[in-house]
């Protein structure tokens, strides 16, 4: 296989798709799930489900309506044909029999895409029935490739199901799906400057207590997707800190539970989760080219060992 | 001996009957401090303040810029809820406005700035027509817009107040009424000034007991209002209540509909004053967070094409909403404020 070099910019690109697909997912779901549960659906977000032979998944969404419908939301900003056909690929695998509190079940699959994607689906053979949304004040759904044949569901959409925006949305930081390291410190870096101490106003850095992070975020964004499932988690928290601190607007001291943070970094920059997506490119850059080189220096020796390369192996 | 308001109000009074009296600068300000504490803050700030203490809950100020180079001069008033500070013009009128908005948003957030609605201004302003065998002359008035420098424009000679004239003036403009220049004519007094809508007066000169009257008439009508303001911007913040979170967002309503381009500008806008990250900006809709660097306050703010919503962090002081909603306005002057 061909190996391939890495690319900064088709690796940023990476990361913002991602980061938007997690914020749109973050705000159909949310709002879908209390628009439903109003009006006597039960909802599921990324709630396991066995399968009847084996394995099981987390779909985006289980409603119960008359039967069970899973709703599954694939972002995408390409109309590469690859690209299109995976995520549909993807989706075909819900097309099976689960098992939920020993009741089994076929469900109606549905892929739930932004509506500019639309057209480039429906050039793609084998799709599964499909909804596309617009986001605005409210949600507009509309079936654009099939329909869902459960008549509960259905009677949702005259013709299109307008879900209002959730007004509660702003509750919600996070699911269970990765979430990409620029967005979680994002998020942590609000909150760290929420716990600046006042005595420290006209300071060029203040101390955060590390305990007080996770504690903090989580009495402000209490669960939601279930009870158990804190929205900040301990590895999110210390990927995001690390990674503040590689760009130096953090010093975390680890063994003191400590975080200072430098006030002066970031006061002109625009918008810091762009900034923070620029520079977690560059790291995953980096990252990506050692490997690369690593395996082209790998492939190099299988094709042309030398005396030094054995005498390597033997040492 | 002790020196109280009403004596400096008397102070003030004859000084500003003078033919060469210069103008006073006011600032209504909402402190977090207390008086004995501004230079220790000052210092921390990077700027100076020494004061001392003359009466009940009057002092001396004295306030110094950054470089250490300018100074300005006057009268701190300590009403607990909120500090007027008066400094007097020793060269230059610019210079002391300047130099006191430098140093105020130096002391940002132990002391913020105020603020009303234009539509509370004009409150004041209608307050003011309406006392008997008075008259309100219009001498100027300022418009500030988020992509211009403040603009004054002059009323022609002897217009007579009229709400209706300025607010068609305002919407024809699409700016936000930052302030009025007018003249008061009463029987037994006159007095000519300035009022804006951030806590900030200029009080050039009048009649008998002119300093006491425009004290009664407009600068008490102005802190009851921005005190309510104030009240309307408090306890927003998140807070659990039985394991959920209470969240109590604050609505704009524009008066044309938001398109992308207009919400691209207020996060634009809004970049130049705070920390954001922008989440979404698209089909339009926005999202995004704003930090204030001054106290650690965070909003989410979301736009959509009728609507703006802003919904507070478990830190979000009443003084940073307060400027977070003057911010917005400055980029949507017609947005009303829903209660």
């Amino acid at each position: 296989m061909e190996i391939q070099c890495p690319d900064r910019e088709s690796i940023k690109k990476g990361i913002k798709t991602e980061v938007s697909a997690y914020i749109e997912a973050i705000t159909i779901l949310g709002s879908l799930k209390y628009h439903l549960e109003q009006s006597g659906f039960e909802c599921f977000i990324e709630k396991k489900i066995d399968k009847k032979e084996n394995g099981y998944k987390k779909p985006d969404l289980l409603i119960h309506s008359e039967n069970y419908i899973i709703v599954d939301h694939k972002y995408t900003e390409s109309n590469d044909e690859k690209n299109l056909s995976s995520k549909i690929k993807d989706i075909d695998e819900y097309k099976t029999t689960f098992k939920l509190n020993s009741i089994e079940f076929t469900p109606e699959v549905v892929m739930l895409i932004p509506k500019p994607a639309t057209e480039s689906f429906k050039t793609i053979t084998g799709c599964p029935t499909t909804w596309n949304y617009t986001i605005n004040g409210e949600i507009i759904i509309d079936q654009c490739i099939g329909s869902i044949k459960d008549p509960k569901m259905l009677s949702l959409f005259k013709p299109k199901f307008i879900c209002p925006k959730g007004r509660e949305l702003s509750k919600y930081k996070f699911i269970l799906s990765h979430a990409q390291v620029p967005y979680v410190a994002c998020h942590v870096y609000i909150i760290l400057w929420s716990l600046q101490p006042a005595p420290d106003f006209f300071a060029s850095e203040f101390i955060v207590d590390y305990n007080q992070i996770l504690e903090h975020f989580n009495n402000t964004f209490p669960p939601w997707v279930s009870s158990e499932v804190k929205q900040l988690n301990a590895t999110r928290l210390q990927q995001s800190l690390m990674f503040l601190q590689i760009i130096k607007w953090i010093k975390w001291i680890e063994t003191e539970k400590k975080v200072i943070v430098d006030k002066k970094k970031g006061k002109r920059i625009a918008d810091f989760l762009e900034y923070f997506i620029d520079e977690y490119a560059d790291q995953e850059y980096m990252r990506k080219m050692v490997e690369y080189e690593h395996k082209l220096e790998e492939s190099q020796i299988k094709r042309h060992p030398t005396l030094d390369y054995f005498w390597k192996k033997e040492n | 001996m002790e020196t109280s308001f009403a004596q400096l109000c008397f102070e003030l009074d004859e000084y500003h009957r003078s033919e060469g009296a210069k103008p006073l600068h006011i600032y209504t300000v909402l402190p977090k401090i207390e008086v004995e504490q501004i230079g220790d803050f000052a210092r921390k700030a990077g700027v100076g303040a020494a004061t001392k203490k003359i009466g009940d809950n009057v002092f001396t100020l004295e306030i110094l810029s950054a470089h250490k180079k300018t100074h300005a001069h006057g009268w701190l008033v300590d009403f607990k809820s909120y500090w007027i500070i008066l400094i007097q013009t020793i060269e230059s009128s610019t210079v002391a406005e300047n130099m006191t908005k430098r140093w105020l948003e130096r002391m940002y957030p132990v002391i913020s700035r105020s603020y009303i609605k234009p539509d509370d201004l004009l409150n004041i302003m209608d307050n003011l027509s309406n006392i008997e065998e008075s008259k309100l002359e219009l001498r100027a008035y300022i418009l500030k817009s988020f992509d211009k420098p403040e603009t004054t424009k002059k009323w022609p000679k002897d217009t007579l107040y009229s709400r209706t004239m300025i607010e068609n003036t305002i919407k024809s403009e699409n700016k936000l009424l930052e302030g009025i220049n007018f003249v008061f004519l009463n029987d037994g007094t006159n007095f000519d000034t300035r009022m804006q809508i951030d806590g900030h007066f200029v009080f050039y000169r009048g009649g008998y007991r002119c300093f006491s009257n425009f004290q009664r008439l407009i600068l008490s009508s102005y802190n009851e209002i921005a005190l309510l303001n104030k009240r309307f911007f408090s306890n927003r913040e998140r807070r659990q209540v039985n394991g959920d979170v209470e969240i109590s967002q604050i609505f704009l309503k524009p008066k044309e509909k938001l398109t992308k381009e207009h919400l691209i500008t207020l996060s634009l806008h809004l970049s130049t004053v705070y920390s954001i990250a922008i989440f979404h900006s698209g089909n339009p809709w926005l999202s995004l967070n704003a930090i204030d660097r001054g106290d650690g306050s965070s909003f989410d703010v979301y736009g959509y094409t009728s609507e703006i919503q802003i919904v507070p962090f478990n830190k979000a002081t009443p003084e940073s909403l307060m400027r977070l909603y003057y911010n917005i306005t400055e980029v949507f002057p017609l947005a009303t404020l829903e209660k």
